[in-house]
């Protein structure tokens, strides 16, 4: 994640790119500037040990059928 | 203060009384309501759409039910208006964005059904920050709520409206939303009551969506029972919210009693009350006194460690903004324009996180869970000051302003706990501060026996915002 903190800003272009976000010039500017502030948050997000920790999304199998019919 | 003001200055809980006793006329009430507006409403904003005609018919049907003795319990003729992301059946609801300008839903949510089950009129929908994020945005084009206490400031958001509207007598409540605080910031700024209960316990079916993980729906009021009132008729079960939980509505009206001997009220410090200049000392002035009435009242204060709060904010943003993301990105692709600067921003950094940042912000949400559900066997309440800082001046806020000053509210987004903000000071610039009490999942009843039992002890409900009259 660090690396990204040293993007040009062509490259940030293309992460804009990649989703779908067509912002000016200005806008784009802004943009970098405000992803550079969370930057280092994220990077701590991902720097905590939480071991074997499960994201435990759920799934129920079961549904009223007659509700899903398209 | 004139006879009007008096009306629109009585509880819910004194005006249902008047109204049960066939003492205050449904009619009357509105009527005296729909006049503040008009009256007070150019220089507030806190309305979007006034409903004049539709209130006056709905009273007058409440007005006649209410003679033939067909009471329908203690809302029944109460005005009240909503953030303007409720759906209204047949009225424009737009999320105060240019994106939903001429929506008009031909379905109600559940909770204005449910409100209007009950027998409240509906005044209008009520001023916000844009798809309930952000801050108060000239570029989108919709009124922008002010502070009755002072109004070169913020009322907070994004239930903003809601917030100004509970605060100066133009309805006797208002439903606000919460993703990351939106219905305890207003609530805190505005010196009003505001809870989000548990996440579950009241639906989210036919109200716009800015997360739907962290999303609530409740109330903001002038006192606690009137809070609990209103959660009452908006609480439980709804098969159109998958989310929506089956648990039992208890009573809450049994909860509001003054007592708090022997309850254990952790307080978080090394979070809450951190050493860090980016939180307002004036603030924990105030809280720091109002943990000192709960002693005094006997309650037993506990230090508690909830290590993954510092990273709560971090998960928070990641979480909101992405699932923000994939709501609006079809709007924010071929419709950029329609939104406002600070919104569009926003929404657009949320496209920029990748799915490892999402499930690892999850990940971080269910150890902060795991944390919070070991504190809360040791303690029944958790309180700290519901917002790191007093209102801002209106230029004082920018597209990141609110999400780089600590979010002491966002924790219990992320967990999903109950949690409320009761008034409990002013800062010496005569700025609202407010008190957080959270609680166990479900366990509304404990935190609405902490707020009331504080609330009746300090009585700040009885002081008004100055110079509105």
């Amino acid at each position: 994640m660090a690396e990204l903190n040293e993007l040009s800003m062509e490259d940030f272009n293309v992460l804009c790119a990649r989703a779908g976000i067509v912002p000016t010039d200005e806008e784009a500017r802004d943009l970098k500037g405000m992803w550079n502030r969370v930057l280092p948050d994220l990077t701590a997000l991902h720097a905590i040990d939480l071991g074997e920790a499960d994201l435990a999304i759920s799934f129920e199998p079961g549904w009223d059928s007659g509700s899903e019919a398209s | 203060m004139s006879d009007a003001t008096d009306l629109c200055y009585l509880s819910i809980g004194e005006a249902a009384e008047l109204l049960h006793e066939g003492e205050l006329s449904p009619v009357e009430l509105t009527r005296a309501f729909l006049d503040r507006i008009e009256l007070l409403d150019g220089p507030l904003q806190a309305y979007i759409t006034v409903m004049s005609d539709s209130a006056l018919s709905d009273a007058r049907k409440a007005e006649a039910e209410l003679l033939r003795g067909e009471y329908r319990g203690p809302l029944h003729g109460i005005p009240i208006a909503l953030k303007d992301l409720y759906d209204t059946k047949g009225v424009r609801t737009t999320g105060s964005s240019k994106v939903l300008a001429n929506r008009v839903p031909t379905v109600d949510a559940t909770t204005t059904a449910r409100l209007a089950e009950a027998g409240t009129i509906l005044l209008g929908k009520l001023a916000m920050h844009e798809f309930a994020l952000g801050g108060p945005d000239p570029s989108n084009g919709f009124p922008l709520a002010r502070n009755p206490w002072n109004t070169e400031y913020i009322p907070g958001g994004s239930s903003s409206g809601s917030g100004a509207a509970t605060a100066a007598g133009l309805a006797m409540g208002t439903l606000g939303s919460c993703t990351g605080g939106s219905i305890r910031g207003p609530a805190s700024h505005c010196s009003v009551v505001g809870i989000k209960a548990t996440y579950g316990r009241v639906s989210r079916f036919g109200v716009l969506p800015l997360s739907w993980t962290l999303d609530h729906c409740g109330p903001l009021t002038w006192t606690v029972e009137d809070s609990a009132l209103m959660l009452q008729a908006i609480a439980g079960y709804d098969p159109k919210d998958p989310t929506s939980s089956c648990a039992p509505v208890p009573d809450y009206s049994e909860s509001l009693v003054e007592d708090i001997s022997g309850m254990t009220v952790g307080v978080p410090r090394h979070f809450f009350f951190a050493d860090d200049e980016s939180i307002d000392k004036d603030v924990l002035a105030q809280v720091e006194s109002a943990l000192e009435t709960l002693e005094e009242l006997g309650a037993v204060l506990v230090d508690v460690d909830v290590p993954l709060l510092a990273h709560a904010g971090a998960a928070q943003q990641t979480i909101m903004l992405s699932e923000a993301f994939a709501y609006h990105r079809n709007n924010l692709v071929k419709r950029p324009e329609l939104f406002g600067d600070m919104v569009r921003a926003r929404f657009r950094m949320g496209g920029l996180y990748s799915g490892a940042d999402y499930v690892q912000a999850q990940r971080v949400r269910k150890a902060l869970k795991n944390e919070f559900a070991s504190v809360l066997q040791t303690v029944d309440v958790i309180a700290s000051p519901t917002m790191s800082n007093p209102p801002t001046r209106f230029n004082g806020t920018s597209t990141w302003t609110t999400a780089h000053v600590p979010s002491f509210t966002g924790p219990y987004n992320l967990t999903g706990m109950p949690a409320i903000s009761v008034p409990c000071g002013f800062t010496p610039a005569g700025l609202p501060v407010g008190l957080q009490i959270a609680g166990k999942p479900f366990d509304e009843p404990s935190v609405f026996r902490a707020a009331y039992t504080y609330e009746q002890s300090v009585r700040l409900f009885e002081r008004r915002p100055p110079g509105l009259d």
